[in-house]
């Protein structure tokens, strides 16, 4: 299919996106018949489901009925792309956007008409109608100069913030718009008995969403059965992380496709590169296996392996066309990202990418990389060469966000022995009364998932 | 914790067969001497103690036995001197104060606190347990306990709990003191027990470290759970006991019926104590870190903040924490933690090893320093450069921030570039600040900088007293029970299977 003969209707599947659209009309609805009401409606979806999208419009619907918004979301990135995305929908909408030290907007967005940067006093004294933020600083502002008032709290990536944040930040305003994507990583606490409070109703990392639907049950909670990122062939592998939410891809399948070409003449040496990123060229996945073998966490040969990719991908003159792109256009570097768990595979992989002038490239732990799209995405598997499995490396969270980044195409990098990690009988895990969700073996089943469903993209390195 | 150094020292231990120091400095205060507190349970009967021995670890102890711990009058009778004591050493260590300044603002906090120290992390959860359970008597039947167990329950309460502070010395389990300090070729579920973690470090003379761990292992009876033979044997003197007092409570009878008991319990006492006293001996001579003492003075003020509100105001502790009490817990616990973390690797080079390892700090020797002018908002400011020779290869990206070990409290350097040189590399910095005399190394000195910081974590305001809607139950939450109701039924006659009318009742 090229994408010229075709509108844009086409490349859609339209009876997912009305389902969608269906589900976020009722949301709103809820929201506005809320208003007034210490209540809040909770939105579930899954990686890529257009959360900022539907946050900035109904942002927008908010200020229309004459509403006063506080918009927040865990990490500076988040917010601040968020501003950006408010800003794309509703350019006449003023936006104050308050921050902490040293964490002003990138001048970009600073410089979009109608964007305030003012102190939170300043916010508070003017009664700024839209104001957006880190949770952790509306909560300081809230505390430290009575920002607050609001008539709607609007938090995205709700479930990766956690209670003990939400508890401050809740006082800002009465009735409460909580989005988030249910697959990603769980609040985290690097203390050793993190698990102290689990299954208490005090519990501080719980995510804001536990809080509020252990204390208010009956809030209404409404999945979003669209992704908008991923493109059919990546969803199997995206729901191996989603188990009770059924959601299809928006765009319809052949739409995109990411083009290389041939490998030159005396390429024989980087055959195995050549060979996933055809593959993942051609269905979306590769996981590259190195041979097995107990590595350090920041192994090098992993590094090596992830940088050629990167590499190769480029020089072969990657070109992506998608649903949103007329014709052919060159995959540029800041359109592939790296993921991965440790800070140190992250330092290295950063030194090695810099070496060889990538540095435009992002590479990211998985917690950073939330919320975040990328048209190529390659993955230093959590489990890659590792000698023992644990709740860490086994949490569905990190595998769901480096899996589920992509626009395109995703190149798994691991080991040959990781999946044998995962045979015989998970390890036995604590319980916890009022607590469902066990990470480990939740981890279990959906890396064991993975496993399967990449099977026949397994490239030996 | 760093894998390749795990790996090194499993390596040399199994060449060496010999335990290695994973510290050359000693990061917790060790009173001298503290007090010990050994207990041990029933099998199966977790919230009550069949014995607890305590006293100064460098004297012998006084032992607690109640003959049957699951009556309530034998159980409070035998633990009432302990509870007195408790208490009474508690006030006497709150006694003294010393005035410490922060800012502009005088504080009087203990000169001293009461140290526990116990064989385990089983034995703190037990105290734990038992503090819970004597906290919160109530006046059965206006029979009142006496206050002491109500007061000494509030303590163990608060030592238990004050147990997770990274870092504390107010109540120290030993197994977690010595695997801190040394590397063995135990596994987490062995290193639990002290006896096996003592004879890997210093074996019996003649003996190899591996099997004497192992030997320690398999006999060792350490409590707080009992082993099976363990409750076998008490199980017996225990009918025995019950046996010969009738239903008597009166102390008049029972106490002399239970010196089998108390015998039985001291034999299991006596080698705990020696091993625990043979423990803090061996870590006390290490020295104490720098910051021992600040971490110290923490302890104090919590323990003085506790005293006053126990002993002096007579408050009570909540059962369970609000959802605020929880989440400034948790925050002061991650901020204590990193502040712990930092302190440990910067004052102990054995304990930076890990950080060099694991590429998130770097050595080498300063081979230029240079200053720079570059513009900082509008102004030109005066920066330090110094390019730093590392013997090993360093993959730090651009832009990482790193404190040098000698200001690690202070401003840091941000790396500006990583370049091979030779089999290392050179790492060039920027000083982020202005350079000072004592911001600033010495050309030719070997200096460490890591990405751990020391200095005070930032000031956070509290979170509001009251819970937003949204951390507060739509419908109120039942008010519990006493803990000790149902104390004073009687219990439920066995079941002899043989005998019931209808055994298929009871399957």
């Amino acid at each position: 299919m090229t994408a010229g003969a075709t509108t844009l209707d086409d490349r859609l599947d339209q009876p997912v996106i009305a389902a969608a659209a269906a589900v976020e009309d009722a949301m709103r609805a809820d929201l506005m018949r809320l208003v007034g009401q210490e209540a809040a409606v909770v939105a579930a979806a899954p990686a890529g489901a257009g959360k900022s999208h539907f946050v900035a419009a109904t942002v927008g619907e908010l200020r229309a009925a004459g509403l006063r918004v506080a918009l927040a979301a865990p990490t500076n990135d988040q917010v601040q792309s968020l501003v950006q995305r408010v800003k794309q929908l509703n350019p006449d909408l003023p936006v104050a956007f308050v921050h902490g030290q040293g964490r002003e907007l990138p001048p970009s967005i600073a410089a979009l008409p109608g964007v305030t940067q003012p102190s939170a006093a300043d916010a508070q004294r003017h009664r700024d109608p839209l104001v957006i933020a880190t949770v952790d600083k509306l909560a300081d502002a809230f505390l430290r100069n009575d920002l607050g008032g609001f008539d709607v709290l609007v938090i995205d990536e709700a479930y990766q913030a956690d209670a003990a944040r939400y508890y401050t930040a809740a006082g800002v305003a009465r009735t409460h718009l909580l989005v988030g994507d249910t697959g990603q990583l769980d609040p985290f606490s690097p203390i050793d008995d993190a698990t102290y409070w689990r299954g208490g109703p005090e519990d501080p990392l719980q995510t804001a969403v536990g809080v509020l639907l252990r204390n208010h049950p009956d809030a209404p909670v409404h999945q979003i059965p669209v992704s908008w990122r991923l493109e059919p062939r990546a969803v199997p592998v995206a729901r191996c992380f989603y188990p009770r939410h059924a959601f299809g891809a928006a765009v319809r399948p052949g739409v995109r496709e990411l083009r290389l070409t041939r490998p030159g003449p005396g390429s024989q040496v980087l055959a195995p590169i050549d060979g996933a990123l055809d593959e993942a060229a051609r269905y979306g996945w590769a996981h590259v296996t190195l041979p097995g073998a107990p590595v350090l966490t920041a192994d090098p040969a992993t590094a090596g392996v992830i940088s050629e990719l990167v590499h190769r991908l480029l020089a072969r003159s990657a070109q992506v066309i998608c649903e949103n792109r007329g014709s052919l256009t060159d995959l540029q570097p800041s359109e592939i990202a790296v993921g991965v768990s440790h800070n140190d595979q992250k330092d290295l992989v950063r030194a090695v990418l810099d070496a060889r002038g990538l540095s435009a490239v992002r590479v990211d732990t998985a917690n950073r990389l939330q919320g975040l799209t990328f048209e190529v995405v390659v993955a230093w598997h959590p489990l890659a060469g590792a000698t023992v499995t644990d709740a860490f490396h086994l949490d569905p969270g990190r595998l769901c966000v480096l899996l589920t980044r992509h626009r395109q195409a995703c190149i798994l990098v691991g080991r040959d022995s990781d999946r044998a990690l995962l045979e015989g009988i998970p390890p036995a895990t604590p319980g916890y009364l009022g607590w469902d969700p066990d990470p480990v073996l939740d981890g279990w089943d959906a890396h064991e998932g993975v496993f399967r469903l990449l099977e026949p993209h397994v490239i030996p390195a | 914790m760093s894998t390749a150094l795990e790996a090194y020292f499993a390596a040399r231990i199994y060449s060496e067969g010999q335990a290695l120091r994973r510290t050359t400095l000693r990061h917790v205060h060790l009173a001298d001497p503290p007090l010990a507190i050994a207990m041990w349970r029933l099998g199966g009967e977790r919230f009550r103690a069949a014995a607890v021995a305590w006293g100064p670890l460098d004297g012998p102890f006084q032992l607690a036995v109640p003959g049957e711990p699951r009556n309530r009058d034998l159980y409070f009778a035998a633990l009432e001197p302990f509870a007195i004591d408790l208490c009474a050493r508690l006030r006497r260590a709150a006694v003294s104060k010393v005035a410490r300044q922060r800012g502009s603002v005088t504080e009087h906090i203990p000169a001293d606190a009461l140290q526990l120290v116990v064989p385990n992390k089983s034995t703190v959860s037990a105290l734990g347990l038992l503090g819970r359970y004597l906290a919160y008597l109530s006046d059965r039947g206006g029979v009142a306990p006496h206050p002491a167990l109500i007061e000494a329950g509030k303590h163990l309460r608060f030592y238990a709990r004050n147990a997770r502070v990274p870092g504390q010395s107010l109540l120290i389990p030993l197994d977690r003191l010595v695997a801190d300090h040394w590397a063995t070729l135990l596994s987490p579920f062995e290193q639990a027990n002290l006896a096996a973690l003592d004879a890997q470090i210093e074996p019996p003379s003649g003996a190899h470290p591996f099997e004497a761990s192992a030997a320690a292992e398999a006999a060792a009876r350490i409590g707080p759970e009992p082993t099976e033979d363990v409750d076998r044997r008490t199980q017996a003197l225990l009918a025995d006991f019950n046996a010969a007092r009738g239903a008597s409570t009166d102390p008049a009878i029972t106490e002399p019926l239970t010196g089998p008991l108390r015998e039985h319990y001291r034999g299991l006492v006596e080698p705990v104590w020696q091993l625990m006293g043979r423990v803090v001996t061996r870590e006390r001579h290490l020295p104490a870190a720098p910051s021992v003492h600040r971490r110290f003075e923490s302890d104090r003020e919590a323990f003085g903040r506790h005293v006053d509100w126990v002993v002096t105001q007579g408050g009570y502790y909540r059962t369970t924490d609000t959802p605020r009490q929880a989440a400034i817990t948790l925050r002061r616990l991650e901020d204590t933690l990193a502040r712990y973390e930092a302190d440990q690797a910067v004052e102990d080079p054995a304990m930076m090893i890990p950080h060099l390892l694991d590429g998130d700090a770097i050595r080498g020797t300063v081979a230029s320093l240079t200053e720079t002018k570059v513009v900082v908002k509008v102004r030109a400011v005066a920066r330090a450069v110094i390019a730093v020779d590392s013997p090993d290869p360093v993959t730090l990206p651009a832009g990482k921030l790193l404190w040098w070990t000698a200001t690690a409290s202070d401003q840091p350097w941000e790396v500006q570039s990583v370049q091979p040189n030779g089999a290392g590399s050179r790492v060039v910095m920027m000083l982020t600040a202005k350079p000072t005399a004592e911001r600033l190394p010495v050309v030719g000195d070997v200096i460490t900088l890591s990405t751990l910081c020391t200095g005070q974590t930032p000031f956070w305001l509290m979170p509001p007293e009251i819970a937003p809607w949204t951390h507060r139950p739509a419908t109120p939450v039942p008010v519990p029970d006493p803990i000790d109701a149902g104390d004073s039924e009687q219990p439920a006659a066995p079941v002899d299977a043989a005998a019931a009318e209808d055994p298929g009742r009871y399957t």
